[in-house]
């Protein structure tokens, strides 16, 4: 079996709600990739939040390579979770978390 | 360098928008609500300039306020209403952009499209009802905005992205617009383009004309005789 090649993206995530959780961006960043691209997409990007650190509001998602252009579009068109505002920025995409954290 | 051509704080402070700019890797933006000089430069050097959004009932009350303001502001747009209005603005230099209203959904002809290739006329594009809405009505403006974008790139009009935020927080980062932009059926390098040169060439074609050596379009002066 072909092995899938996987992205981490790294990204700062601003927010009007200081005590945003991985509980709550997570489920969002997947409702939206689902709203944008359907069931099979959101299925098929093997999307998770690999981890989110609120207070400083960086994390690292993880997708597939093939879906990393959907998994982006999709995460910085979040206009808000719950009724806080949000505004998700990409920074950097790399093969291993490794390299990412360098 | 990116520039943010199309913000609109209404009654959000100016301040908090430039800080987030900055923040997310601008180095300028454009907006309405803009007090003083048309072309401001901060100490940072992030550039804060004036732009008016012109709109009205007919041709003519559009082509009075164009008259009134163009002096004053760095950045001139129509919104894309009825086809005499449209075509006029696609043809007159003295406008910079034509802006995409998705509530009146009013479509870009390709003959407009083709008028505004040839005097430099941009189609804008503002990202935020696609952030602010979900579902079926968010579909209904990736529909319209990628028809649009399709008849503009075809006739060889140019495409300007903007954040058209009315928060700072609804401001997207220039990479960000990149990704909306090929959303949206652009090539990749031409949603970079959208972004991070197109606008900034309307800015420097203007500060081009506003400087005391142009006299018209390819005329310019290049050295001043010395008085004895």
């Amino acid at each position: 079996m072909k092995r899938t090649r996987r992205r981490y993206l790294s990204f700062n995530l601003h927010s009007e709600d200081p005590s945003l959780d991985d509980k709550k961006l997570g489920p969002a960043i997947w409702k939206n990739l689902l709203s944008l691209y359907g069931e099979v997409s959101a299925a098929d990007s093997k999307l998770y939040l690999v981890e989110y650190d609120e207070k400083n509001g960086t994390g690292i998602l993880h997708c597939t390579a093939s879906s990393l252009n959907k998994v982006i579009t999709a995460s910085v068109l979040i206009g808000s979770i719950g009724k806080s505002r949000i505004l998700f920025e990409p920074r950097k995409v790399s093969g291993t978390i490794r390299s990412l954290k360098r | 360098m990116a520039i943010d051509i199309g913000i609109c704080n209404g009654s959000n402070s100016l301040k908090s928008f430039i800080e987030m700019a900055h923040k997310i890797g601008y180095r300028g933006l454009a907006s309405q609500n803009i007090e003083g000089a048309r072309d401001q430069q901060l100490e940072s050097g992030f550039s804060v300039l004036k732009r008016a959004d012109v709109s009205g009932r007919g041709l003519k009350s559009i082509r009075k306020k164009v008259d009134n303001v163009r002096k004053h502001v760095m950045v001139v747009s129509v919104t894309l209403s009825t086809v005499e209005t449209a075509n006029w603005a696609a043809e007159d230099t003295r406008v910079d952009l034509i802006t995409l209203d998705h509530s009146n959904e009013e479509r870009l002809r390709e003959s407009t499209a083709k008028l505004a290739s040839l005097s430099n006329t941009a189609l804008e594009i503002r990202i935020e009802p696609l952030i602010q809405l979900t579902g079926l009505n968010r579909s209904k403006v990736i529909k319209f905005y990628r028809e649009s974008v399709n008849t503009a790139t075809a006739s060889g009009m140019s495409v300007v992205l903007s954040s058209g935020a009315t928060h700072p927080l609804n401001m997207r980062s220039p990479i960000s617009i990149q990704y909306v932009g090929e959303l949206l059926g652009m090539e990749a390098e031409l949603a970079k383009d959208a972004i991070n040169k197109f606008p900034m060439d309307i800015i420097e074609r203007n500060r081009r004309k506003f400087s005391s050596n142009y006299i018209m379009e390819g005329v310019e002066v290049v050295q001043r005789g010395i008085d004895e």
